[in-house]
């Protein structure tokens, strides 16, 4: 076993005594791990045994005006975090400790996996809207068995946490916001450099290794570590460093950018606007009036065509400000497209954080009412489960959306000025800022109008 | 046992699983098609309420039949219909409870959910109407579904159109009926169970999951 010094990174959390120690601890992360699985049990019994309607069910209150408007906080703060105490992954483990195969990954999943879980968001999004699964605690409930399904059929075939790497639709979400956010680990290089056990990918009787197939030793990305310390704990050298960086830093300087992470920064985007946009009050009269164009009432047409306009908008603004920079720098439009797709990052985060809100703050309290509930304590139909007043929750949002676009304005400078000569510097920066101006007026605006109620 | 009998096994077990798990909806009250009526008088006026098939979540061709005292059409009338989320009962609390609303004494429709609908639901007797029946509570208590302008139909007297029930649950149906400057609304309970219950969809989906680890049980022990 080698024994090197390790070269203490500045900031460098696992310095820390305490922090170290309960990293390294057994109990980490299953003390969190397991409360999380037990609070899934009551949040699925309550989902498809509970109150039919979303607003006196705990399951949908926990889930989409709790844990959902909280989940991008985490990654902005923790990185994919969650993704270590998931109840699914958890899920995984245990059925992969008692009949698991351990296949190895198949190779359409390593070459079309982010595809994969593109189009699995995609359609998860839109079928919210058509069959119903935020406001319908079964639809919300059937959407959590067919996940839990998917993963028992990962964890006993494959090996390691193929589901939630390569199939799970947050995967892909929290992947590009863990990029943007401020928790990195990684192996010191000048460690790692000379050492042949690879006891961070390869697991000790201490630990697994890394659960997600990542390699710290030559690690350049946080979208696929999850903090879950088994590598902190199988590396004989020290080697692994947990440190804080200002958000989006990875941003600007990905190696090898992917057009398929980049796409999903764009629908992600178009995503948000949809969400939005379904709950305004005006939302009845777009429909009205997209039903009066199409002849047809069909929800399914009408929410459709939204859906389709809402997501191809980022895209094809992004396309544009890739065609505009391409003339300023030489790079193909698709070169433009992959690089300064992850820039847009930064807003989704902030309208996603920022649309959430809204239900967390103004409709918190009612978390509260249905969990009381569940013990026949009814406090009455008609209170207000408003934590904050709407004038000061829309504040909040337009200062995530500032901050969001301040967060892709500068990424998106900094991608160009690390890619490009100075002389092509502003003739390609220009272009993508006012992209993100765009999108950022567009968020504004949708904040501006007055937002129905989840709950 | 060799590999491709497992496989077989596995393929069948399989298959047999997936045939449980979307199970159709089974209803004690008896079968066959038919339309549901509602019927209540108020201010002299009979209005009843028609579904031309039993209800289901989604959309549903309705239409509304408005007579006088003497028996006689009423034309020109403005009729709309909306949908409410009822009020549950107040009651007191019990160990058990899970803020479930109150189970009706009338039994449910059998009603589709989303797309897996099930349109070969019993006929249901229809529970008690309830003439202005939200006075007492507070105007914005329950949320009111956009209203739907009914058509005058084809008769004297008839309006039609459709209305759009969001999803299972306890309803009213709202009638507003605007006469000579005069707004009456009366409302129609309505009880519309999802035709996949959450424990049958549980337990559809139980049998399937463990017959995945059945069948990675097996072909672990003979892979080692």
């Amino acid at each position: 076993m080698t024994n090197l010094t390790p070269v203490p990174a500045a900031n460098n959390l696992l310095n820390n005594p305490w922090i170290r120690s309960f990293m390294n601890s057994r109990w980490f992360p299953g003390i969190i791990q397991w409360p999380t699985l037990l609070v899934f049990m009551l949040i699925m019994f309550e989902l498809l045994l509970g109150p039919s309607i979303a607003h006196d069910n705990f399951g949908t209150a926990l889930t989409w005006v709790l844990w959902w408007p909280i989940i991008p906080i985490l990654f902005l703060f923790l990185g994919r975090f969650w993704c270590a105490i998931c109840p699914f992954a958890t899920l995984n483990d245990l059925v992969q400790k008692f009949v698991g195969n351990n296949r190895p990954v198949p190779r359409f999943l390593k070459k079309y996996g982010i595809w994969i879980i593109d189009a699995l968001f995609i359609f998860i999004t839109w079928s919210d809207h058509v069959w119903g699964v935020v406001e319908n605690p079964l639809g919300s409930g059937v959407l959590m068995l067919t996940l839990t399904t998917g993963v028992i059929f990962s964890g006993a075939f494959w090996e390691r946490r193929t589901f939630c790497r390569y199939i799970c639709f947050l995967g892909g979400l929290s992947g590009n916001y863990a990029r943007a956010g401020m928790l990195q680990l990684r192996g010191t290089p000048e460690i790692c450099a000379t050492c042949t056990i690879a006891a961070c990918y390869t697991g000790t009787e201490k630990a697994d290794g890394c659960p997600l197939f990542e390699f710290p030793k030559t690690m350049t990305s946080s979208a696929n570590c999850n903090i879950c310390a088994n590598c902190i704990k199988n590396c004989p050298n020290d080697s692994i460093q947990l440190t804080l960086r200002p958000p989006t830093k990875e941003l600007w300087f990905i190696r090898k950018p992917k057009i398929e992470e980049a796409f999903l920064s764009a629908v992600i985007m178009g995503i948000v606007f949809v969400q939005n946009v379904t709950m305004l009050e005006v939302w009845g009269s777009i429909l009205a009036w997209l039903e009066k164009v199409t002849g047809t009432t069909s929800y399914y047409v009408t929410f459709s065509i939204t859906f389709v306009v809402a997501m191809l908008i980022p895209i094809l603004l992004l396309g544009l400000a890739s065609r505009v920079a391409q003339k300023f720098n030489g790079i193909s439009l698709f070169e433009n497209f992959t690089r300064f797709g992850y820039a847009i990052i930064a807003l989704d985060m902030a309208g996603h954080i920022a649309h959430n809100l809204f239900h967390l703050l103004a409709e918190g309290k009612s978390i509260i009412f249905t969990g009381m509930a569940l013990f026949g304590q009814t406090l009455g139909h008609d209170l207000n489960p408003a934590i904050l007043d709407m004038g000061s929750i829309q504040m909040l949002q337009f200062g995530l959306i500032g901050l969001g676009l301040i967060g892709s304005l500068y990424t998106a400078y900094r991608i160009a000025r690390a890619s490009y000569a100075p002389e092509k510097l502003w003739g390609t920066f220009v272009p993508f800022a006012v992209l993100m101006v765009i999108l950022g007026v567009i968020n504004f605006y949708l904040f501006v109008l007055p937002m129905a109620m989840r709950m | 046992m060799n590999q491709s009998v497992t496989k077989t096994l596995f393929l069948l077990s399989a298959v047999f699983m997936i045939a449980l798990v979307f199970p159709a909806s089974v209803l004690a009250d008896g079968g066959g098609e038919g339309s549901v009526e509602f019927s209540q008088t108020i201010d002299g006026y009979k209005v009843t309420l028609i579904f031309e098939e039993p209800p289901v979540v989604g959309e549903n061709p309705v239409h509304v039949q408005v007579v006088d005292e003497t028996g006689l059409p009423v034309a020109g009338a403005v009729v709309e219909v909306s949908m409410v989320a009822r009020k549950p009962e107040h009651k007191e609390p019990s160990p058990s409870a899970h803020g479930d609303a109150p189970k009706k004494p009338a039994p449910a429709v059998s009603t589709g959910h989303g797309a897996m609908s099930d349109k070969d639901a019993p006929v249901v007797a229809p529970t008690e109407a309830q003439p202005d029946s939200h006075d007492d509570e507070p105007a914005d208590s329950h949320p009111e579904m956009e209203m739907t302008t009914l058509e005058a139909g084809h008769d004297a007297g008839e309006y039609a159109g459709h209305i759009t029930i969001p999803g299972a649950g306890e309803w009213n149906i709202r009638v507003h009926m605007t006469l000579a400057d005069e707004l009456t609304e009366i409302d129609f309970p309505l009880d519309v169970a999802g035709s996949l219950t959450g424990a049958g969809i549980l337990t559809g989906f139980a049998v399937f999951n463990v017959a995945i680890l059945f069948a990675a049980a097996i072909f672990k022990s003979n892979r080692t």
